[in-house]
């Protein structure tokens, strides 16, 4: 008997995942989804081993090779006026740029998201003040601040990546804010109340997964904006010390040698960098907004 | 009284804190219920039904209520609880229905965990257990293949699945006190019927209190103990069921039951809307607050506001002129089945007599007054 039950539901699961295959109408994730993905997962790869890569050291040049040199066998991507090979200081880069990215837009989602989910739960007086002050901080200009700070107080990966953090957060807090409010009043909300479950409970269990796409899909925008941020940090010499390679201050150091100042142009210094993160970002947004409409529930196949 | 009481509210005063001055909400209301029974709350939109009903639960937000009198749970006191205390009540003794089934279910969360989440907090249930009682709980609501439905989000479920789903969420940890906020509001008729049919079972089933909260008195007539009908967040009326279909004294109700299409009538017969709208809490008028849609307003309802007396045991109402039995609508009696009895054989009937007796009365104050003392 039960076997036959069994074999029924096995039969009608698959019915089911045959239809689903079969809707033209499925929301699918697109290829140019995976294709940045793709691309992203690559470059954190390469950043994350690019030691155990056959790289040359990205910091030390090897004076027997060419000086400025275009793209060639032995140096892919060419060489810069200090013998350094790009394709290594490229890939070395990465790291600055993918730590500060990241690692910022975590600190900002932490500093700012919490408070924000607990703030627009709970309301009172923590959320006016919370509120304001995120006001007060917004009405800054962040990067003459970030510029300011990091100037006196140093130029240690942490410490850009910390203060570009700090400077996300009111902005990540008022994202939170906003969709923590408009499920807050949710009658599923009260409905859990009302069956016992406690603040902390509501807010990860209820609301969280509810604002998740949101989060995710600015979490991803935030993180190409502060890579941009860094960039122009490193472009200004404000961010991490030379000789260690950012994309930022390649492309500082690059500049100065595309007008021909020294006598030389080498216009593929510029043009690499550059390239490498034009395309992170394009890839960062394209994936941050095909997750946002795969999980936009307006959207939804009728 | 066959059961322990197990709601008790007293001179429940419920006001809001508004821009434009305080809004009393709910004023006065006093209420029992034991276990077991069933209380109907009734009133059109804006009467206090579901400020009264999130009142008694402690659902309403502190800061911007007042919230004045007692409303005691099994004999606790839990008016103003703070919420610590309060989630040891609620699910395991005190749960709620809510009015729109749509919105009421968390749309990213499968059912199935929406269902064992309270088990698991409030009984300790492992996962398996709450796996088993979440799949029994399904089929007790009337729910076919609950094993595939208990992982389904709620899109992919009807209206009426998805009221179930919500009996089933709230029936979880086995209340004794269950708060039904209109629950079929949001259904069409013939999921109503099911959906009242099945609480009405369960209930019977489990020996539960429940407070049915509509605005429908065709809903409660059959299905409740008791009824309550507010109006501008006054009880104007409150008696037995049965009693209150046969003789009831208040026009409001009167207009509540006629405003109610009947199927008996012929086709094309116009609707009997109840004129005008509910007074503006914010200025609450110093008369009877139904004295501007009232048919048969005197002078005196306009002067001063006629408090809820008990005419007859069990039976209370706030009016200085209730209705006699003459004025009864017809249709409203010929609809129970004891009709004939209405004349006046049964005891409840024997009070209204006072008034039925003297219709001329009515346009003098000295009988009303009688009755209010008696």
């Amino acid at each position: 008997m039960s076997s036959v039950v069994t074999d029924d539901l096995a039969e009608i699961k698959e019915e089911i995942a045959a239809e689903e295959a079969a809707d033209p109408t499925r929301k699918k994730l697109g290829w140019l989804f995976w294709v940045c993905a793709s691309f992203i997962v690559l470059v954190a790869l390469l950043a994350t081993f690019a030691s155990l890569l056959p790289l040359p050291n990205p910091d030390l040049g090897n004076y027997s090779s060419v000086q400025n040199g275009g793209p060639s066998w032995s140096h892919w991507l060419g060489t810069d006026d200090l013998y350094r090979d790009i394709l290594s200081r490229l890939i070395y880069g990465a790291r600055i740029s993918l730590v500060v990215g990241f690692g910022g837009a975590l600190i900002g989602l932490v500093l700012g998201g919490i408070p924000a989910m607990y703030s627009a739960y709970r309301r009172g007086r923590v959320d006016t003040v919370l509120n304001t002050t995120s006001y007060v901080f917004l009405a800054f200009p962040a990067i003459v601040a970030v510029i300011a700070i990091v100037s006196f107080w140093g130029h240690a990966l942490w410490k850009i990546t910390l203060i570009i953090g700090l400077f996300a957060a009111p902005l990540i807090y008022r994202i939170v804010r906003a969709s923590t409010l408009s499920y807050a009043s949710r009658d599923f909300v009260l409905a859990a109340k009302a069956l016992g479950a406690s603040d902390t409970r509501i807010l990860a269990r209820e609301i969280l997964p509810n604002i998740m796409p949101t989060i995710v899909s600015f979490g991803l925008i935030a993180v190409a904006t502060i890579i941009v941020l860094e960039g122009s940090l490193a472009f200004l010499g404000l961010s991490v010390e030379p000789p260690t390679p950012s994309w930022g201050n390649m492309l500082n150091e690059g500049a100065s040698l595309l007008t021909g100042a020294k006598g030389q142009t080498n216009p593929w210094l510029v043009i690499f960098p550059a390239t490498a993160m034009f395309l992170l970002l394009f890839c960062l947004n394209v994936v941050a907004d095909k997750l946002r409409a795969y999980f936009d529930v307006t959207e939804i196949k009728l | 009284m066959s059961g322990r009481r197990l709601l008790e509210v007293e001179d429940l005063n419920v006001s809001f804190a508004t821009s434009r001055g305080s809004l009393q909400a709910v004023q006065g209301v006093s209420l029992t219920l034991d276990q077991g029974k069933t209380l109907g709350i009734v009133g059109e939109s804006g009467s206090g039904k579901t400020v009264l009903s999130r009142a008694i639960m402690g659902l309403l937000p502190r800061a911007s209520t007042t919230q004045t009198g007692s409303v005691r749970y099994d004999g606790t006191e839990i008016l103003n609880a703070p919420n610590d205390q309060l989630r040891k009540l609620w699910s395991t003794h005190i749960a709620m229905i809510f009015q729109d089934p749509m919105t009421s279910l968390n749309p990213v969360q499968r059912i199935g965990n929406q269902i064992t989440e309270p088990l698991r907090i409030h009984l300790k249930l492992s996962k398996d257990e709450a796996k088993e009682t979440a799949l029994s709980l399904l089929m007790q609501v009337g729910i076919p293949s609950p094993v595939e439905r208990y992982d389904a989000y709620p899109f992919q479920l009807s209206g009426g699945m998805r009221q179930r789903v919500m009996i089933a969420i709230a029936l979880a940890c086995a209340p004794r006190l269950l708060m039904a906020d209109e629950p079929t509001t949001g259904l069409d008729v013939t999921v109503q019927a099911q959906i009242l049919d099945l609480l009405g079972k369960l209930q019977h089933d489990r020996d539960m209190a429940m407070v049915l909260v509509t605005h429908d008195l065709g809903v409660v007539a059959t299905r409740t103990d008791e009824i309550i009908v507010m109006y501008a967040g006054n009880v104007v009326e409150r008696a037995p069921t049965n009693v209150l279909f046969k003789s009831m004294a208040m026009p409001y109700t009167e207009a509540l039951l006629q405003s109610m299409p009947r199927i008996a009538d012929p086709s094309h017969t116009r609707l009997k809307a109840i004129e005008g709208r509910p007074p503006d809490l914010l200025h609450p008028p110093a008369g009877c607050p139904f004295a501007p849609r009232c048919p048969y307003v005197q002078s005196r309802c306009w002067e001063e506001k006629p408090p809820l007396v008990e005419a007859a045991p069990g039976h209370s109402y706030a009016c200085w002129y209730p209705l006699t039995a003459a004025e009864r609508p017809g249709p409203a009696s010929s609809s129970e089945p004891s009709d004939s009895s209405s004349d006046g054989s049964s005891s409840s009937d024997g009070s209204d007599g006072t008034d039925g007796s003297a219709p001329s009365g009515r346009t003098g104050q000295s009988e009303p007054t009688e009755t209010v003392q008696a």
